[in-house]
């Protein structure tokens, strides 16, 4: 090879192979804009030749798609019933008894806490909130355990939310409540369910409101009723609260609070999102529900993913030849892993498309037997990285089949 | 047909397109080793149609993957376009295949979902090529070539020796300085292969020359020389019109 020291006769080689080199990059250096475009017409149409092997893929991920975006869709509805309650009934600050784990199951608190969380310059309202198992007798005979909720009003919340019949103002009278929709059968009541009466713990109430899509992690009937109401229902003692809610100037407020609160062995305080998330923890990993939808999205994931991955791999394999001859003529690999890259991409978005309609489906059939599934934007989004990582993950077996083609191949 | 000629700013710069200088090649695993090509020395001149001849495992796959820079020689130099591929980086190599070379292959290796058209314009549009210019170029090309109704067909719907015609247009509408061919007339009657070397035969011009792996003894009447293969050494290097024992300079 020449020695590019050599001022005074440069090797002829040398300024060949510099000329040379010189003008075949400038060209390189436009051609290197990207691969992706510049192999995805090739690739897409290699796709869409093998109409057998695009139909199967698009049904697997489809399919992978429905099922995960369903079952992340039902893990939102399940933690949505976990802490829904939490998210709507405001207070920056929760006071409960020590020890307690979850929104469903918290001991009465005295009345005189109450003043000890309403602390001067620093917490701006208290509000009770009382929560309590109730034995509601049926229409048709038998009792239900319904999960009665007692707020005291405000006019910075609204409680309960999500109404489909009635106003929140129409619980402003003793022994009315309101029920969600989804449990009018089981409580027996018919069509005409505002007015209706109920038997609630020996007491004759009166339905006044209806909620929409409220429901409870451990499946009893979600009723709302002003705080004095629920402690008729419950037996519980006047000025009594499962909860004091405190509504906090400042972040430093709420510490000082929560420091203060913590001095007293028979309380804790919470921030909302702490308390949030202490529910959700118990309810999901508690019960094993998480690891089961978890468990089974992974599944639901692993069967697309082999599916795309069979698919993209004979397709690779099929035109391993003509990959080799493209490399021969100086494709690059990065021109190569575009190659099965835009076909992943395109299986992922059509199969989305597809799964999202599917799982859209599913949603409204399942609302049907009172499964909530949601379908966020945040599990939309959540669903659609899912979807894309399985497919990006299907794509090593072919990258590595269309990396490895030998172009001498051509030859033989 | 000057609209298929070459660029000619890269054989300007090397007239010599190819040059291997005592090249030795070896095959093998752990210590059990075999030289496919053995002290080859030869070289391939802008003007120049030359065929690369030989029985089976003589080595010309091999030559013509050293030449071609796919592969990379145990022992001695080959330089391409002028340039030593000896210490070249991979990626300058690719350079050199993707602007300096055409390749035509025995079995075509067009996309089979992509039309006559298509199978030549992407190629061009992976090489940098605007979309536009390289189906403006392919267009002409294939023209030239005889294939203006057959654009929009798939390979499964044209004769062999379309698809070869469609694999000559792909090689050749990059304007490469070097053309190689592996067994070009394999798959084609005599009437398709006198065309296709026609073809071959007009592309060589001052910038340009074709390289033509092949056991058809038919197509020396097309080649300026011959090069012939046994055993892995080179035995014959002669003018095409010469008889075949008059070996010229082989090494």
């Amino acid at each position: 090879m020449a020695n590019s020291t050599s001022t005074t006769t440069p090797d002829p080689d040398f300024v060949l192979r510099e000329r040379t080199l010189g003008q075949l990059t400038a060209q390189l250096r436009c051609s290197y804009v990207s691969s992706f475009a510049r192999v995805a017409r090739m690739a897409l149409r290699s796709l869409l030749h093998q109409k057998g092997k695009l139909v199967a893929a698009v049904a697997g991920v489809s399919f992978s798609s429905t099922l995960a975006l369903a079952q992340i869709g039902i893990y939102v509805g399940f933690l949505n019933a976990c802490s829904g309650l939490i998210t709507h009934a405001g207070g920056d600050v929760w006071v409960m008894a020590r020890g307690t784990q979850t929104l469903d199951f918290a001991r009465p608190l005295p009345e005189s806490t109450r003043a000890l969380v309403a602390v001067p310059g620093c917490v701006r309202s208290v509000r009770g909130l009382l929560t309590a198992f109730v034995p509601v007798q049926r229409a048709e005979g038998g009792e239900i355990n319904a999960f009665m909720v007692g707020f005291e009003r405000s006019e910075d919340v609204v409680l309960p939310w999500s109404l489909r019949a009635g106003l929140p103002a129409d619980l402003h009278a003793p022994l009315r409540l309101a029920i969600d929709q989804a449990d009018t059968k089981r409580l027996g009541l018919g069509s005409g369910t505002v007015g209706a009466a109920l038997r609630v713990n020996e007491e004759d109430a009166r339905v006044v409101a209806v909620t929409s899509g409220i429901r409870s992690f451990t499946l009893s009937p979600f009723m709302f009723a002003e705080i004095e109401n629920v402690r008729r229902f419950a037996g519980v003692i006047d000025g009594q609260s499962s909860f004091w809610l405190a509504d906090v100037g400042d972040a430093a407020c709420e510490g000082e609070l929560i420091e203060r609160v913590r001095r007293n062995p028979a309380l804790d305080a919470l921030r909302k999102d702490d308390f949030r998330a202490k529910t959700e923890s118990y309810w999901v990993n508690g019960s094993g529900a998480g690891i089961a939808l978890g468990f089974s999205t992974l599944l639901s994931l692993f069967v697309g993913c082999i599916i795309v991955a069979q698919t993209l791999y004979t397709i690779a394999k099929d035109h391993e030849r003509e990959l080799a001859g493209m490399k021969a003529m100086g494709a690059t690999r990065g021109d190569l892993v575009a190659f099965v890259q835009v076909q992943a991409a395109v299986l992922a978005v059509v199969g989305l498309l597809i799964g999202l309609g599917g799982a859209a489906a599913v949603a409204v059939a399942a609302a049907t037997v009172g499964l909530v599934i949601v379908l966020s934007a945040p599990v939309l989004l959540a669903g659609f990285a899912a979807v894309f990582a399985m497919c990006a993950v299907a794509t090593i077996a072919s990258s590595r089949v269309v990396l490895r083609v030998d172009p001498c191949a051509v030859f033989k | 047909m000057t609209s298929i000629a070459p660029f000619p700013s890269a054989t300007r710069l090397a007239p010599r397109l190819v040059r291997a200088r005592a090249v030795t090649h070896f095959f093998g695993v752990g210590d059990v080793t075999t030289a496919a090509v053995k002290n080859v020395s030869c070289e391939v001149r802008a003007g120049e149609l030359v065929l690369l001849t030989g029985p089976s495992g003589s080595g010309k796959t091999t030559l013509i993957s050293l030449l071609a820079g796919m592969l990379r020689a145990s022992a001695g130099d080959v330089h391409l376009l002028g340039v030593g591929l000896r210490d070249l980086r991979e990626r300058d190599v690719l350079r050199l295949r993707r602007y300096g070379l055409g390749f035509v292959f025995q079995r075509y290796n067009l996309f089979p979902g992509l039309t006559a058209l298509e199978n030549v314009v992407e190629p061009l549009v992976i090489k940098g090529y605007s979309r536009a210019s390289a189906t403006e170029r392919g267009r002409e090309v294939l023209s030239l070539l005889g294939l203006e109704q057959r654009m929009a067909n798939l390979p499964g719907q044209l004769s062999g020796g379309q698809q070869q015609r469609v694999a000559i247009a792909r090689a050749l509408s990059s304007r490469p300085a070097l053309v190689i061919g592996d067994e070009v007339s394999a798959a084609l009657d005599w009437e398709t292969t006198q065309q296709v070397l026609g073809v071959l035969r007009q592309y060589v011009g001052t910038d340009s020359a074709v390289l033509l792996v092949t056991h058809d003894e038919r197509l020396e009447r097309y080649a300026d020389r011959v090069l012939e293969m046994r055993e892995g050494e080179l035995v014959t290097d002669r003018r095409s019109n010469e008889p075949p024992n008059a070996a010229v300079g082989c090494t």
